[in-house]
């Protein structure tokens, strides 16, 4: 809508049309906003229930293609911590930087799932391959609907966080081997800006929320570099390696010499999968411990079976900070030890169910 | 390829460096290479002296490239692993690792109740930390929580059973 045209009338005249002009304009405008207020206020009357999975499917979408930077604070067990994220996606790579802003001064730098931790303070690199790990904002499985069966998924209300519209979306746990979690969805881009782990007290165990964020500007992939640009005379590498392993697993409880196989859990939380099973040096062990992963595809558990079995001997027990818990015990002549987003009840059963080992 | 891997291993014929070189700075697949190769050796020797070099060549190598280089690097990695190794085994790490978590904010200790074979009380610190770490990868809490008491890491100290 062109208010000022070009005419040939003198500028008196010019600007009396262009006054009537601008008045029936916003005499439009204003009918306008007032007919789509009415439209909208009819719909309201008649909303349909927000479909929470679909919620769930465009966070989880959104988590996994969109670029975004901002900083987010962590809340675990009385500890606060925050860390600026930048994830640039593009086409055929993805990458990442979280640099930590309070306490020792660390960055994480992913590019897929190879990742460099830079511990500045004690001039150490350590270089590891993702095996387990999925980080805020970017926790759900690729399909959402999947957790139904073992999560309840609800609409919760349209909310605020980092200064946006959200859309809560909570996931019940349908029984006491997992925690509830809840999920405020940005209304424009989907991206999760807040997560929060309830445990069966109804207590958060750990949140995870975006205090500035901005999704889907263009961002230079400098911005998931090391900071450090020189100057690592003096520095240490760390390299740790992760095979995976390929045999197929054995039959649950069998014998864990048998090669590289996988001395299965007798007991896992309902719809626990097995993602992975690799064998990984971790630092300051002689011997590479074998790992498996589990997840209903929220929750995620690893058993390490470590064939030193002297690193837990003496201080066999259960730890506990915020929703991860972590188990170990002696079995044998081997340790196990189970860690993962659990109730400890749950997590101690898995536990209990592995082995025993014949002496070897 | 192999003019790379003699490059690193300084056994290239020294008229032929400054080719090599001219072509590092040409082709991004062997830039690729390069900066793998250095990965490798790295890993291979514990790194020790070669690990001032190896970032800064990791950082070059990040910053010449763009973000959509990752797949091909990777897919190269076991080409490139089979031909340096001869199809031996798994690249050694080296080097006991101090958490630099160990020593900071404790753990809950969780109570066993009823009978087992856990410890009421709780479980180590750095043993709980170690594999929490492991498991949960790129979380920042665990990705390194406190600084280090002392701030100086003292590896072989931080982790029980690892002084050897």
């Amino acid at each position: 809508m062109n208010l000022f045209r070009a005419t040939s009338q003198s500028p008196a005249v010019h600007l009396q049309d262009a006054r009537r002009r601008f008045v029936r304009a916003g005499t439009a405008l204003l009918s306008g906003m007032l007919s789509a207020g009415g439209v909208a206020g009819h719909a309201l009357a008649a909303t349909p229930p927000v479909d929470a999975q679909a919620w769930l499917s465009r966070a989880a979408a959104a988590a996994r293609t969109a670029s975004y930077s901002g900083v987010y604070v962590y809340t675990c067990a009385g500890i606060t911590e925050s860390a600026r994220v930048t994830r640039v996606r593009s086409a055929s790579g993805d990458a990442e930087r979280i640099e930590s802003l309070d306490g020792s001064r660390r960055e994480v730098v992913r590019r897929g799932d190879e990742i460099h931790y830079f511990f500045v303070d004690a001039k150490t690199v350590r270089v590891d391959r993702r095996v387990s790990g999925r980080s805020f904002p970017d926790f759900l499985p690729q399909d959402p609907s999947t957790l139904a069966a073992h999560y309840a998924i609800e609409a919760g209300p349209v909310d605020r966080a980092a200064g946006r519209p959200v859309q809560v979306v909570r996931l019940r746990a349908r029984d006491g081997s997992r925690y509830t979690q809840e999920i405020w969805a940005d209304q424009q881009s989907g991206l999760p800006v807040k997560r929060r782990v309830i445990d069966e007290k109804g207590e958060t165990v750990e949140q995870f929320v975006f205090t500035e964020l901005s999704v889907g500007e263009r961002l230079n992939p400098r911005q998931v570099l090391p900071s450090r640009r020189t100057g690592y005379a003096g520095w240490t590498v760390e390299n740790t390696s992760v095979e995976e392993v390929r045999q197929p697993a054995p039959a649950r409880g069998a014998d864990a010499t048998a090669g590289q196989a996988f001395p299965e859990p007798r007991v896992l939380p309902a719809g626990f999968r097995k993602l992975t099973h690799v064998s990984r040096t971790l630092p300051g062990h002689e011997r590479p411990v074998l790992q498996a992963v589990y997840s209903d595809g929220l929750a995620t558990l690893s058993v390490f079976i470590d064939p030193d079995v002297a690193r837990v001997s003496g201080h066999e027990g259960a730890s506990q900070r915020g929703a991860v818990g972590v188990i170990a015990r002696a079995a044998g002549d081997r340790a196990v030890i189970a860690v993962g987003e659990l109730p400890s009840a749950m997590l101690r059963k898995v536990a209990e169910s592995i082995g025993p080992f014949p002496a070897r | 390829m192999k003019d790379v891997s003699a490059l690193m291993d300084g056994e290239l014929e020294r008229r032929r460096v400054g080719s090599t070189i001219n072509r590092l700075e040409g082709q991004d697949e062997l830039r690729d290479a390069w900066a793998t190769f250095h990965v490798i050796r790295d890993a291979l020797q514990g790194n020790a002296a070669g690990s001032a070099r190896f970032i800064e060549k990791f950082h070059e190598r990040l910053e010449q490239e763009p973000v959509a280089a990752v797949p091909r690097w990777r897919a190269r990695l076991p080409r490139l692993r089979t031909m340096l190794l001869g199809g031996a085994a798994a690249l050694v790490c080296a080097g006991l690792l101090a958490w630099l978590l160990a020593g900071g904010r404790a753990w809950a200790p969780v109570a066993a109740p009823g009978s087992g074979p856990f410890v009421d009380g709780g479980l180590n610190d750095s043993v709980a930390i170690e594999y929490a770490m492991a498991h949960r990868q790129l979380v920042p809490a665990f990705v390194a929580g406190p600084a280090p008491e002392g701030s100086a890491v003292t590896p072989a100290a931080a982790v029980p059973g690892s002084a050897r």
